[in-house]
């Protein structure tokens, strides 16, 4: 097994568009690293590339200690999963599964008893006469699975597999695989779309946009510190809440200004490791909101006055264990160009932006009525609005 | 205007117009086979009569299902629209398949019955049995090559760039444009051969030999070498059919699985003859069988060329021969009836494989 490192590598098409910009990225030895961005943001490139099918236009990739970018394909060891997974059709499972290793000239006895291991570990041993087209979605991405596993490479490659199949097999089978990943211990590189299938999947994530990578870390430090404005927005779901504000200092009392008529007091731990929020008093910041920090002022009884606001009740979603809860607030959202996340449509009213709140499902707030929402400011996000970077020291 | 009138005026007008369009068609037919006409008004009053005549059988069968009681109706209906066909293909297809059928089990005037001697004798006579052989060679050589190299430039071609790989196509393709019997006299031209003394040779082929220091050959008369110079047409017309079909279906092919197949550690070699050879496999066949059916049918070229002497007769030539320069419709029906018999199991072959296509899609 080996390791994945990116060193300043960049993908350019002859039409000039540059579809990977620049990238470093060590993905280590036995890691699940789950690279996640928006559709056109160069993530299947960047997996092309190790998987050879892509040229690397400038910079080195390395598996292990060998540079491949001149290395064919079929000698760099891996094995990867396609989207429509790309069974040949005309070949049994068993002959899916073992196509790669007949290419390698394995002895026929050995062929049929790795692709029996195969075949057991992902429940496939009834399937293995089968064509591809007899066989369901599901067990279509356990052959395409199957494919990888058998060959023991060093690097696994899975390019949104899940994405044909419905949703209840997608959960299903994001556990499979991650269960499957841990047990043979092989460096994964997996690409997504799904900021979802990326936290709960991976040791680590990497987001990208726009061919640059924006940040690498553990799914839960880049969903609590999430480095840029677009790391923030993209990765949670319902998305952060993004507004303009600017921070104020009345009396010694410091508070966000949202608009001429609503503001939120600062608590004391909203400076705590970052100390040099201090330095931008007076002037303009984006401030982010996790839907979970907006709370039932009703039921959050511990949150002082300053800060809370009042807004109208636009729309509720009972989900049963909570309710999503979308409040009317005089503020101005932020909202990146390229940020194109999928369950965060922007909606506005006349009152104002919307925001999203995650209430108790204990709450009783009606579409409608005006209520009063408390707000966490303790994990509120603070980030310059001219480079679009977390303020932290 | 009451109602009563309207409808009065409309049946009036319909009777009228039936009878206006009625007298127009009955006009025409005499006209278009009057020989004292000019010749481009019946051309034109030909085609008029065709579409407003097919035009009224379709609307007068139509109106009468109508009339029909309604349970009848929509059963009788698609046969408005099928029968005339089924009808046509009946008397023009069907009938003559029969009666071709009768007739090579009776003698040269088709008078007496005289068993299967026709067909002994086919199978007797040697210039009969060299058009067989010969039949057989242009059945197995021709579609091999138009199929093979068919598939190799509908392969290379998908390698080249856009520009180019329409540009190759277009012109392998062009053959498939020019009758069987243009492209016999274009290749006449290529084989063609005079004595020493009888000037120039104008022959490509010649021009060529010649100019490398050889004596002049009379390509057509070299048996049975000849058999295969004029296969060498027909491979020449096929090939472009094939590749452009090939190159369909290549195409078909997902990329992933090439990729997939590649990864897996397959070369340009492994990947035509394991991946994508056996995803089109079912389109080589429906191309090979329907070049087959052509070679079979192949008259024109040999007809043309040679004339069917010096060894080269096929089949469907020998047949034309036999009915039309020896007068002996017992051996013409008789070839007519191997013929027909030899397409059957490859038409069979050739409409599974298409129904199997159809089924994947």
């Amino acid at each position: 097994m080996a390791g994945v490192v990116f060193e300043d590598v960049t993908k350019e098409y002859p039409n000039g568009f540059k579809a990977v910009k620049n990238l470093d990225l060590d993905i280590r030895d036995g890691e699940f690293l789950v690279m996640v961005g928006p559709s056109g943001c160069g993530k299947s490139t960047t997996l092309r590339m190790i998987a050879g099918l892509e040229e690397v236009s400038a910079g080195k990739i390395k598996i292990g200690d060998r540079v491949v970018n001149d290395v064919h394909p079929k000698d760099r060891d891996i094995a990867m999963v396609f989207q429509n997974y790309a069974l040949y059709p005309h070949m049994t499972v068993a002959d899916n599964i073992g196509f790669a290793l007949k290419l390698a000239k394995r002895p026929k006895t050995e062929i049929r008893d790795r692709v029996l291991d195969a075949a057991k570990l992902l429940d496939l041993t009834e399937q293995l006469d089968k064509k591809p087209a007899q066989l369901s979605g599901g067990q279509r991405q356990r052959v395409a699975m199957g494919r990888a596993i058998v060959r023991t490479p060093q690097v696994f490659l899975l390019d949104e597999p899940l994405s044909n199949l419905d949703a209840k097999l997608r959960v299903q089978m994001r556990a499979e695989i991650t269960h499957l990943q841990r047990k043979v211990g092989v460096t994964t590189f997996y690409v997504t779309h799904d900021q979802i299938e990326a936290m709960t999947m991976a040791d680590r994530v990497a987001v990208i946009n726009f061919g640059v990578l924006q940040q690498v870390a553990p799914p839960q430090e880049l969903f609590d510190r999430p480095d840029n404005i677009f790391v923030a927005a993209f990765i949670g779901s319902p998305s952060m809440n993004l507004l303009e504000g600017t921070l104020i200092d009345e009396d010694g009392s410091i508070s966000v200004r949202l608009s001429p008529s609503a503001s939120i007091g600062a608590s004391e731990k909203m400076f705590a490791g970052r100390d040099v929020l201090k330095s931008y008093v007076g002037k303009q910041v984006v401030v982010g909101l996790r839907p979970k920090d907006l709370k039932d002022a009703a039921l959050s009884t511990q949150f002082p006055q300053s800060q809370r606001f009042r807004g109208e009740i636009f729309n509720v979603e009972a989900l049963g264990y909570e309710r999503m809860v979308y409040v009317a607030l005089d503020a101005t959202r932020v909202v990146p160009d390229e940020v194109l996340v999928a369950d965060g449509d922007v909606l506005t009213s006349d009152e104002g932006t919307i925001v999203t709140a995650r209430f108790d499902s204990k709450s009783s707030v009606k579409i409608g009525q005006t209520a009063e929402v408390a707000v966490d400011m303790d994990n509120a996000h603070f980030f310059d609005p001219s480079t679009g970077l977390a303020i932290r020291d | 205007m009451s109602p009563a009138t309207r409808l009065w005026l409309v049946r009036a007008a319909w009777i009228g117009s039936t009878i206006a369009t009625g007298a127009a068609v009955v006009w025409s037919a005499g006209f278009i086979t009057d020989p004292e006409a000019n010749r481009g008004l019946v051309v034109i009053a030909a085609i008029a009569l065709g579409v407003v005549g097919v035009a009224l059988l379709f609307k007068g069968m139509d109106f009468l299902v109508d009339r029909l009681p309604a349970r009848y109706q929509e059963a009788v209906r698609p046969w408005v629209f099928v029968g005339p066909a089924v009808f046509i293909l009946g008397i023009y297809l069907v009938y003559p398949a029969i009666n071709t059928t009768v007739l090579s089990f009776k003698g040269r005037n088709s008078q007496e019955w005289v068993g299967l001697q026709n067909f002994t004798d086919i199978f007797t006579d040697h210039d009969s049995l060299i058009s067989l052989r010969n039949s057989l060679l242009w059945v197995i050589i021709v579609p091999l090559f138009a199929v093979g190299i068919g598939l190799a430039f509908a392969t290379l071609a998908d390698k080249l760039g856009r520009r180019a790989e329409a540009t190759a196509k277009s012109i392998i393709f062009m053959p498939m444009a020019i009758s069987m019997v243009g492209a016999a006299i274009v290749w006449l031209f290529v084989y063609s051969f005079r004595p020493p003394g009888f000037g120039s040779q104008i022959g490509v082929l010649n021009g060529l030999w010649t100019g490398l220091g050889n004596n002049p050959v009379a390509w057509l008369l070299q048996e049975p070498w000849n058999n295969l110079y004029l296969m060498i047409i027909l491979i020449w017309l096929e090939t472009g059919f094939a590749m452009v079909i090939l190159s369909a279906a290549i195409k078909a092919v997902p990329e992933e699985i090439i990729e997939a197949a590649r990864i897996d550690g397959a070369n340009d070699w492994q990947i035509f003859w394991r991946v994508t050879f056996p995803t089109i496999a079912s389109t080589v066949v429906v191309v090979a069988t329907t070049i087959v059916i052509t070679v079979w049918k192949v008259f024109d070229i040999v007809f043309v060329m040679t004339g069917g002497n010096f060894g080269t007769s096929v089949v469907a030539q020998r047949m034309v021969t036999e009915f039309f320069t020896f007068r002996n419709a017992g051996h013409g029906a008789a070839f007519a009836v191997i013929l027909f018999v030899a397409v059957i199991p490859v038409m069979a072959i050739n409409v599974r494989q298409f129904r199997i296509q159809e089924e994947r899609r």
